[in-house]
């Protein structure tokens, strides 16, 4: 394999190892977003219920989204681990980042949903101290 | 051959040509006498700067001992309330500041090249600046309290107590100044220490088999990038209020406190795990040793280092919880903050796993790792309680949260650090330390520790509030308090035997180390000296003296790679990142003075502009450019060694430019720092539109008409372009020089500059001003972060024309300009997303 390739695998397989993590990063920044806007302003222009609503479901879009994504990562690099176990050609430090690249996304799927749970239990838009 | 063997065919034969040691310890020589000073080598580097990171921690713990004085008995009038203020601010800030992050990031510099088999870390310079740069100005931090100069707002120094209505005088400008000073020398170690770990580990140690501390500080330093950007911003943004009167945080004007708030956690959560993952790795390290046993579940420790990594973003808002957010808000952070006990119990447990694994030796490191588990634990307990909402609310800034931080900083970090300090002593001075008397630091400070914080959940608990100097007798807290203080002074006296026994033992420079008393399998205990080891070693194993027997005989007698200095200089292999194969070889640059003086003129700029020395800042600035021109000359030496032979007839270049060079990593890790910069910055302004929409819908009519930003983006794009025409025009190794060149430089830097003056000029002239809002101060905000690269970009151009001037650049010694070239494409792309963003975001939501 010439540098230039090698370096070039090098760096998608770092960056796919770290794409679980970041979809969960960019879920809980995009989750936050919404809550932040949809009740600041979506509250002055309709009722405070109804900003609730609409942030709720911009929540459960973005957390389907994630975690459909996530899902396909893990099952992509399960795959690719199945069949890798069983490849004596593979070399070990592919099925170590491959390995890294499943089990990290898993854990972001597992975060993904653990912070979605909190809309399911906590009102929306409700200021806090008014509890 | 199995994975785990030893090679049977080593690259050199032996003997060795006579000489070739001599050369290498030659051209690896420390420089003896005042200039000491100038050694750049990380085996100098990095002790200097452990010795430096320990003094502040002694100071540090002093400025501890003095309140716990203070407030061993009610109504004491020990000191001040004013002087006391200044001690519990210094005291934070220089522990986790000048002590806990400067500490792990030294033990970075001194220990990752040994355990990855590299001479040194590829830019030794460059670690010499962040250790002068950290030395001079944390001597100058930590003296302002002699002068009533110290800062008082606490270690998180929150507006609107920080601003200039409440905090008037030099005090605050001395954290903020001086704190950022030093957070930008973290960052330039923590680009060192990515491109150690990814370029420079020893053949055949691929991602799999990287001893698990190096994997630490690859993590540690990602967050650093990430991190550090936040505070950098908020140290800013808070000066130039303080200064100028930009009203960020003042709520008149349409800034908001709150928003420091958000940028400080930002940071100051992840560095809570920054500071706890190194100290992680070095336990990691010292565990399977003690316990004569592989680490149990390296590849889920490895996961877990990197969630942790990633889920601490995701924690800021759990030190806010009071103050006032949506109770949406409040829920997801407290779910990520649960969420986050899930990577390090992986690890906790893989630990007791090693242990029940093995057959522990109860040597001091030993101990100060069981101490380690038990404290942090304890805090990790604690932090799970202080997550949830309403516990929260209840011992929010009392004490109860004093003793949370302490168990989780002081277990997580402090112990595991006195551990690495008795385990590795060995592998760099002349002989352990004292196993007697280690017991005794040990038992001291252990349980001292617990007598001076367990109490303290319990006055927390009863309504103490933290940094009060005094109370009153009928609170009740007197007898805990004096507890806590006897338990203090226990903690100083362990700390005293530790002290004395290394000014005892530990000698710089001596020739020959203690050895491998432990019987680690890493290879920073193969026979070493200022060049690492005499051989590069292939490595097949994660404990490579566990499953090599012959192979400290081997890479001492040079029969592995790169024997000897064959290109008359310093230089190391730089390998591929994954895989750890072999690439080019690096040249390396030697002592140094003028990057010595560049960190001294560094820090004394910072401090004229601290106490508003304009004059003498730019004396300073012009000497420091000076320095670092005169420093940088001598680098980007080109291929004239031609290709070298590191042994079994393998053959590398001796310089690399382009996407397989390190320096262009770096480049690359450097514009993760600045877009992590200018993303706190976004999240800033459109913060502050959620929070004083009315100030932007007033901003519209001091908007310039559009033709001002379609010229400055005009301009921007053009720079780039030119810049691209300049590279092209590289003459070839040894051709002639184009003309087209220089010209195309030239009149890139002048596009640059040009749009970057007509984005000011354009507000200048539409009538608005920094000082009358925060939109205002926001807008010319983007302007003043595209001017710092356009400064940089600016110096660095000149620098590159005067090397296509002077013959020192061609198309193969061209890092310098394509670098340059890389970090402006990033400025254009930077500035015209923030044309967008002011000129566009303001008429979209008008």
């Amino acid at each position: 394999m010439s540098q230039d390739t090698d370096q070039r695998r090098s760096v998608a397989e770092l960056l796919v190892a770290l794409a679980g993590p970041a979809i969960w990063f960019a879920h809980f920044g995009s989750a936050y977003a919404i809550q932040g806007f949809g009740c600041g302003i979506a509250a002055d222009l309709v009722s405070q219920e109804a900003a609730g609503g609409i942030v709720r479901a911009g929540i459960f879009l973005v957390s389907a989204i994630s975690v459909a994504a996530l899902g396909l990562l893990i099952l992509h690099r399960y795959r690719r681990s199945t069949r890798e176990r069983s490849d004596a050609d593979t070399q070990d430090q592919w099925r170590f980042l491959h390995y890294l690249q499943f089990a990290i996304a898993g854990l972001a799927l597992v975060a993904v949903m653990w912070t979605t749970m909190a809309v399911l239990i906590v009102p929306t838009c409700a200021p806090v101290f008014a509890q | 051959m199995g994975d785990r063997e030893e090679p049977t065919k080593l690259p050199n034969e032996t003997p060795r040509p006579p000489g070739e040691l001599a050369e290498l310890k030659r051209v690896w020589a420390p420089p003896k006498g005042w200039r000491a000073i100038t050694a750049v080598n990380n085996t100098q580097i990095g002790i200097f700067y452990i010795g430096t990171a320990f003094l502040f921690f002694i100071l540090a713990g002093i400025l501890a001992l003095l309140m716990r004085t203070q407030l061993a008995v009610p109504e004491n009038t020990f000191l001040s309330q004013d002087l006391y203020n200044q001690i519990f601010t210094m005291h934070g800030t220089m522990m986790m500041f000048l002590f806990a992050v400067p500490a792990v990031e030294a033990a970075g510099v001194l220990l990752l090249p040994q355990m990855l088999a590299a001479r040194d870390l590829p830019f030794p310079r460059l670690s010499a600046f962040a250790f002068w740069a950290y030395f001079v100005g944390g001597l100058i931090f930590f003296c302002s309290l002699f002068f009533d100069l110290a800062p008082r707002g606490g270690w998180f120094m929150y507006p609107p107590l920080t601003s200039i209505e409440f905090s008037p005088g030099d005090n605050a400008d001395f954290w903020l100044l001086g704190i950022g000073f030093i957070e930008i020398s973290a960052i330039a170690g923590a680009i060192e220490i990515v491109i150690g770990v990814l370029r420079t580990r020893a053949p055949g140690m691929t991602l799999g088999k990287m001893p698990i501390f190096a994997w630490t500080m690859l993590i540690f330093a990602g967050m650093v990038i990430f991190a550090f950007p936040a505070v950098i911003l908020a140290t800013m943004l808070l000066e130039l209020e303080r200064a100028f009167d930009w009203p960020f945080f003042i709520a008149a004007k349409g800034g908001d406190p709150l928003l420091w708030q958000h940028l400080f956690w930002f940071f100051g959560h992840p560095e809570v795990y920054i500071i706890f993952l190194p100290a992680a790795g070095m336990v990691s390290m010292i565990l399977p040793t003690m316990a004569r046993t592989p680490l149990v579940g390296y590849n889920l420790i490895v996961v877990a280092l990197i969630a942790t990594g990633f889920f601490s973003f995701g924690l800021w808002v759990h030190h806010m919880f009071t103050t006032g957010l949506p109770a949406l808000s409040l829920g997801f952070f407290s779910a990520a903050s649960m969420a986050v006990a899930l990577p390090s119990g992986i690890q906790v447990f893989s630990w007791i796993a090693t242990m029940a694994n093995g057959r522990i030796k109860l040597t001091t490191p030993m101990l100060f790792i069981l101490g380690f588990l038990f404290i942090f634990v304890l805090g990790g307990l604690t932090g799970v309680m202080v997550a949830m909402v309403p516990f929260d609310w209840q011992v929010h800034d009392t004490y109860f949260v004093v003793a949370h931080f302490h168990y989780v900083l002081v277990g997580g970090m402090v112990f595991p650090f006195f551990a690495a300090i008795y385990y590795w002593i060995p592998a760099f001075g002349p002989r352990p330390l004292s196993e007697r008397l280690g017991k005794w630091a040990f038992g001291l400070m252990f349980v001292g520790f617990n007598v001076a914080f367990f109490p303290m959940h319990l006055s927390g608990m009863w309504g103490m509030p933290r940094r009060v100097y005094t109370y009153l007798p009928e609170m009740g807290w007197g007898t805990l308090n004096l507890i806590s203080t006897i338990g203090a002074f226990m903690i100083a006296a362990g700390v005293a035997i530790v002290f004395f026994d290394i000014l005892r033992k530990f000698r710089l420079g001596e020739e020959e180390s203690g050895g491998n008393v432990w019987g680690g399998g890493t290879l920073e205990w193969l026979p070493n000296d200022t060049y690492a080891t005499r051989s590069i070693p292939i490595v097949t194993s994660r404990e490579p003296l566990w499953d090599q027997p012959n192979i400290s005989r081997d890479v001492e007698e040079g029969r592995y790679y790169l024997p000897g200095a064959p290109t008359g200089g310093r230089e190391t292999i730089v390998t591929s990142a994954i895989e750890a194969r072999p690439q080019y070889v690096v040249q390396m640059p030697g002592p140094s003075l003028p990057t010595v003086m560049a960190a001294l003129f560094t820090a004394l700029l910072f401090f004229s502009l601290t106490l508003k020395f304009v004059i003498p800042a730019a004396i300073f600035a012009v000497l420091a450019v000076g320095c670092i021109v005169k420093w940088m000359w001598e680098m980007d030496p080109g291929p004239v060694k031609g290709l070298i032979d590191i042994g079994g007839g393998l053959k590398l270049p001796s310089y690399a430019a382009g996407p397989n060079s390190h320096s262009w990593w770096a480049m690359i890790v450097l514009i993760l720092v600045a877009s992590s910069l200018y993303i706190s910055y976004f999240f800033s302004y459109v913060y502050t539109w959620t929070v004083s929409p009315e100030v932007w819908a007033d901003g519209v009519s001091k908007l310039p008409p559009l033709g001002w930003p379609l010229i400055s983006g005009g301009l921007l794009i053009a720079s780039s372009a030119l810049m691209v025409i300049a590279r092209r025009s590289l003459a070839p190794a040894g051709g002639t020089r184009s003309p087209l060149l220089s010209i195309a430089l030239l009149a890139a830097l002048v596009c640059l500059t040009g749009g970057l003056v007509g984005e000011i000029t354009g507000h200048w002239q539409a009538g608005l001003r920094p000082s009358e809002s925060s939109y205002g101060a926001l807008t010319y905000l983007n302007a003043f972060l595209l001017g710092e690269l356009v400064v940089a970009l600016l110096a660095m151009g000149l620098f590159a024309l005067a090397r296509q001037l002077t013959g020192r650049l061609d198309a193969e010694r061209c890092a310098t300009l394509v670098n340059t070239e890389l970090l402006w494409h990033f400025a254009v792309v930077q500035g015209l997303f923030g044309l967008l963003l002011v000129h566009g975001f303001p008429r979209l939501v008008a």
